[in-house]
């Protein structure tokens, strides 16, 4: 069986603070992390390896420096890694990114499961993995949070619903996004980090694709960022005193 | 309520800003403020293994960690709360040959200055230690008083003893600038713009302490160390809970237990040093490790792995790295900064801030009340360096050899 | 130099004045003077353009890429329905209400139309007609099963470029997520996830559509300039409801789709209408205690607290080392991360390895007996009590309110 897993290099803190100076942005820190949902990814692979064989290959579309997430991502048992690559996709929004993606399936021969978290932190839109799975004319399975069964032909989750939750079984190929609560992840050692350090990446870009030109990249993409800026309402803390007041706050908090 | 002026003024809220408002607050009844420009006990102090090493070569640093170990008895009486203060004994575990005149050295330091502590054979290591091969430990010291503690409760028990002596304290107000007139400190800048007078300002800001002073005032012979740990993934069956610390020099390194994983510290054969000149306010935006400690885990484990076999497999959960900063002669600066009068600093930890902290304390409200102060304060003396370039490569090569060449914990 | 797109600096123009260094969210703009940009780091966002004063910085592209040609903008804005044993989700109805807001924003005002998957019984037609839709469009396809994603995406798809609507809002629900993300690729369009404030550019007549990036740290204005429709998802709660008006003509008509719907290989074995357990990492509302909790019972509490909120308990480095609550619950530093939407803190004081790990969540109320406890400086609302007081008469007044 083959699995492609999704990856996606984010920053490690998504804390931005305000220069009381300049009255400018700063950002905290420039580390980055694989999108803590993808790891969530990499382990359903794992689990549905472990039952199935086969092989396990991780991707991210992103800079250069986004190797890092590709071993990261092999820290936790993924086989094989490719990074897709190309100064030509530099500003692709969730369309753009998607259909790139796209290719790499299709360039990659396909799969049986293509895999990817739930969201991503830096943007929080889930739209790439039912993107991905438009472009392909792939069913979609959303928020996993649980694989029951998988066999050669098929795999059996539970997803999250907005009532409850749902039991899907799907043949092949399928695109699934995955939850948090689908596993538990395993913390790496030393063995895992030497063995995905030691991994050869695979790079393909974007003359080994087969795109339109058109619609990738900032100019092929459909939304623009026009502006970002720190949130206006930045209030105060607001002291209450008493535990009735309290509770009027959360209820028009989660109404 | 503004200040606009105090007796005293104390800069940074670590815990030896914080050791020193408390002990300065029990000796005098001056207006004592203190400024912080993060929150409290958030910068080096919130990343410490916290481990309260008793034993050292020196009497005089084992009496500064018996004025701490005293401070947290008194703090937890008056706060009546533990401060997650642990007795969990220590374990110092040698192999090699020249480390036993060592280990000898520091038990007869150890029980003249009274000490408890005791040999114990390989069983009794393992025993106490279950994770551990002890097959290549040849001489291993237990010191059952020996213990660790919450850092950053210990530094807010600090200042909430502190508080109640009337000790003013401000938070996410920095300081930006000490003043001085003719030789004499008069106050300090604050970031607010307000300018605060006082006759004696104690520079305790860590990692951040040359750039307070230097160039108008002198220069200090420290600069931030990366020291850090792993902690493992939780399995109580192997690393039980109570298990004392264990500091193994000939592995560079020691291990304590964490919420059923192991904390394991290791000393990288050549330690990072940083130039502060160039640092942002919050370690929070230093990025300590690109590849979250596995690069210089993967480098300094060889000399652990006869202790702990199967450390290539044990998965590892958090890496935590932070500043401390370092001198190098590996001994603290604590002292009144020549030549200007009122003007005082208490900084360069070299990995032992939490243990030394309410000593530290102590000596430097002694030498700023011109008390007798209860230990030689010549050792710690700012001035014991001459001809110093705070940010030089040199001096970062010689604080980083100083935490690389350290033995002990 | 790069062939490919990039931000291009006019040094002639630039001031040095290094005011794009810090516009740059992505840290790609450095430099001793002028700016240098990282092209690595750069996501061509364009905000440094926006920043410049002097206009020294543009989007360089090559000739040989075209930007596409605009298409058609209808005169419509479409909210996807969703209806689930017979009632329609709330988000829906608040969207409709913003649709109506929204329409008298253009300069030629817009037709707010609610789309069905399958039929509307009167009720519900009712119900949409007097929220302000004007049109009820239902798409019938016999073999349509309305739960598969798939087969929603294909009849909106459908319908979308049949009648070309100018915008197509949906509620940021599980389904409509899905449903929208995969439309949107279909149609190659763009599509805005959760904004929180939309309005009409009054020049350009696009819409923008503002939603929180980085755990809500900031705010991002996006605009779909040359694709259509324009799609949005938004939270059930943003947007805000009209006052119904029940006198309004229903209109309604049905659409016939004639394509097939995709083939879909997959079968549902089961369909359960309950809330499933979440971990700490997932849930949207986190009940957390501290060492102020001060024993073990005491946080019954904080299990009442969460069952009313449908959220989940976690705890300090103390609560967990007391073992009052499990490691897997911990949050912090050397815990877990959190990003809920509502974190109850509760005898925590808020020591950097804590608050480290809760810079995610969007509301912060911090119970604390101790006025002076930094856990304050990170909340957005505080009381200053004991927690076995306050806890007790919370659980109380909410039992009674919600
Ligand atoms: C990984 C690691 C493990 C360690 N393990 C141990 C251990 O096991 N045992 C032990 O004894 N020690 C240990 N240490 C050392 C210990 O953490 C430090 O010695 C101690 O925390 C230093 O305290 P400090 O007050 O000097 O520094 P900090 O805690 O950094 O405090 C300085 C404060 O000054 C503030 N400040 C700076 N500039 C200004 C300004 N201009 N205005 C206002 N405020 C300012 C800062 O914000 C900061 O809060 C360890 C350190 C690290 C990094
Ligand atoms: C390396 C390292 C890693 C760490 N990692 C973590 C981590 O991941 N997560 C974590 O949480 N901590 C972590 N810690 C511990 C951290 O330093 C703090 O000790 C801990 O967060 C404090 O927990 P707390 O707020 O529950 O307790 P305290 O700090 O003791 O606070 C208790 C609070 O409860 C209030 N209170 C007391 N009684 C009452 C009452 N009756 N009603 C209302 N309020 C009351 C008090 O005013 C106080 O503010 C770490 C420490 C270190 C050194």
């Amino acid at each position: 069986m083959i699995q492609i897993v999704f990856v996606k290099q984010v920053p490690f803190s998504t804390k931005v603070k305000m220069d009381p100076v300049t009255h400018t942005l700063v950002r905290s820190g420039v580390r980055t992390q694989v999108n803590p949902y993808d790891l969530h990814a990499v382990r359903a692979a794992i689990e549905v390896k472990d039952q199935c064989g086969g092989t396990v290959v991780v991707v991210t579309m992103g800079p250069p420096s986004a190797v890092a997430v590709l071993r990261e991502a092999m820290m936790h048992g993924a086989d094989e890694a490719v990074l897709v690559s190309d100064a030509a996709f530099a500003g692709s929004d969730t369309w753009s990114t998607s259909y790139i993606l796209s290719m790499v399936v299709r360039h990659l021969g396909g799969a049986d499961i293509q895999w990817f978290g739930k969201q991503a932190i830096d943007g929080d839109t889930a739209q790439v993995g039912p993107g991905v799975a438009a472009q392909l004319n792939y069913p979609q399975i959303t928020e996993m949070n649980q694989l029951i069964e998988v066999d050669e032909h098929s795999v059996t989750v539970q997803k999250v619903t907005d009532y409850g939750y749902r039991v899907v079984k799907s043949g092949f190929p399928v695109v699934i996004t995955v939850n948090k609560e689908a596993n538990q992840l395993l913390s790496p050692s030393l063995n895992d980090w030497l063995r995905a350090e030691n991994a050869e990446i695979r790079t393909i870009n974007a003359s080994s694709l087969q795109l339109d030109m058109s619609k990738v990249g900032l100019s092929g993409s459909p939304t623009r960022v026009k502006r970002i800026e720190l949130p206006s309402t930045k209030q105060d803390i607001v002291m209450l005193t008493s535990a009735h007041e309290l509770a009027q706050v959360i209820k028009n908090l989660r109404k | 309520m503004l200040i606009k002026s105090a007796d005293i003024i104390i800069i940074g809220g670590g815990l030896l800003g914080c050791a020193t408002a408390y002990q300065l607050s029990k000796r005098t009844s001056c207006s004592i403020v203190l400024y912080e420009r993060n929150d409290i006990a958030s910068q080096a102090t919130s990343r410490a293994a916290c481990l309260l090493t008793r034993a050292r070569t020196k009497p005089a640093l084992m009496s500064l960690v018996q004025e701490t170990y005293d401070c947290i008895a008194e703090l937890s009486q008056l706060l009546n709360d533990s401060l997650g203060y642990t007795e969990s004994g220590s374990i110092t575990a040698v192999s090699e040959l020249q480390s036993h005149v060592a280990l000898d050295d520091l038990y007869v330091a150890a029980t003249v200055f009274g000490l408890q502590a005791s040999w114990i054979d390989g069983h009794q290591v393992k025993s106490k230690l279950p994770w551990m091969e002890t097959s290549s430990v040849t001489k291993a010291l237990y010191m059952p008083t020996d213990a660790y503690i919450d850092s950053a409760m210990l530094c807010n028990g600090y200042l909430t003893g502190a508080k109640q002596n009337g000790v003013g304290v401000t938070t996410r107000v920095g300081v930006t600038n000490i003043l001085s007139h003719a030789n004499q400190v008069t106050g300090v800048e604050l970031s607010t713009g307000e300018i605060v007078h006082a006759p004696i300002v104690i520079n305790a800001t860590g990692a951040w302490i040359n750039r307070m002073i230097y160039p108008q005032f002198a220069a200090l012979a420290t600069v931030p160390v990366r020291s850090h740990f792993w902690i493992s993934e939780s399995i109580p069956t192997i690393f039980p809970i109570n298990q004392p610390f264990a500091i193994l020099p000939d592995a560079r390194a020691f291990t304590r237990p964490d919420v059923g994983g192991l904390i394991i510290g290791i000393r990288e054969p050549e330690c990072v040093a940083y130039d502060p000149s160039q640092w942002p306010d919050d370690i929070d935006d230093v990025d300590f490790s690109p590849d979250n400690g596995w690069s210089t885990l993967s480098q300094s484990v060889n000399l652990f792995e006869k202790y702990f076999p199967s450390i290539h497999d044990l998965r590892i959960a958090h890496y935590v790295a932070g500043p401390s900063c370092y001198t190098p002669d590996s001994m603290f600066i604590v002292g009144p900064l020549e030549p200007t009068a009122g003007l005082y600093v208490a900084g360069g930890c070299c990995g032992g801030g939490v243990a030394m902290s309410g000593g530290i304390g102590r000596m430097m409200s002694e030498i700023v009340l011109g008390e007798t102060c209860f230990v030689d304060q010549s050792l710690f003396s700012p001035s014991r360096f001459v001809d110093v370039h705070p940010y030089s490569a040199t001096l970062r090569k010689q604080c980083a050899d100083a935490r690389s060449n350290k033995k002990g914990g | 130099m790069h062939h490919t797109m990039h931000i291009q600096l006019d040094k002639q123009s630039c001031t040095g004045c290094q005011l794009c260094f810090s516009s740059c969210v992505f840290g790609a703009i450095c430099g001793a003077e002028y700016p240098d940009i990282d092209i690595e780091k750069c996501t061509l966002c364009g905000v440094c353009m926006d920043s410049c004063p002097s206009d020294a910085l543009s989007l360089y592209q090559p000739q040989t890429i075209q930007t596409s040609s605009p298409v058609v903008d209808g005169d419509a804005i479409w909210v996807l329905v969703e209806i689930h044993n017979q009632t329609i989700a709330p988000v829906v109805l608040e969207l409709i209400g913003e649709a109506t807001r929204l329409s008298t924003q253009f300069k030629v005002s817009k037709t707010v139309c609610a789309v069905v998957m399958g039929e509307v019984d009167e009720p519900n037609g009712k119900l949409l007609t007097a929220y302000g839709a004007d049109l009820i469009l239902c798409i019938i396809q016999p073999s349509m099963n309305q739960l598969f994603e798939e087969h929603a995406s294909a009849a909106l798809t459908f319908l979308a470029s049949t009648f070309h609507p100018s915008v197509i809002m949906v509620g940021a629900t599980s389904f409509g997520r899905a449903v929208s993300a995969r439309t949107a690729s279909l149609l190659y369009t763009g599509l805005t996830a959760d904004c929180t404030e939309l309005r009409v550019d009054a020049v350009t007549q696009n819409l923008l559509q503002i939603r929180p990036a980085f755990s809500g740290n900031l705010m991002a204005t996006i605009e779909t300039p040359h694709h259509r429709p324009q799609m949005a998802t938004i939270r059930q709660g943003v947007m805000k409801l009209i006052i119904p008006d029940y006198n309004r003509l229903m209109n309604i008509k049905q659409v016939r789709m004639e394509n097939d719907l995709p083939m879909i290989h997959a079968t549902m074995l089961a369909n359960i209408a309950v809330q499933a357990t979440q971990s700490i990492t997932s849930s949207d509302v986190i009940v957390a205690g501290g060492k102020g909790m001060q024993q073990a019972a005491n946080f019954q509490y904080l299990h009442q607290l969460a069952s009313i909120l449908g959220g989940q308990v976690a705890g300090s480095r103390v609560a967990v080392d007391n073992g009052w609550i499990g490691y897997d619950c911990q949050v912090g530093q050397t815990g877990k991360t959190v990003s809920p939407s509502l974190y109850i803190a509760c005898g925590i004081s808020g020591q950097i390895q804590h608050v480290a790990a809760i810079s995610g969540a969007q509301t912060i109320i911090a119970i604390n007996c101790d006025p002076d406890a930094p856990i304050f400086r990170y909340a957005h609302y505080g009381i200053v009590g004991k927690v076995e007081e306050i806890l007790p008469q919370l659980i109380a007044s909410l039992q009674q309110i919600v």
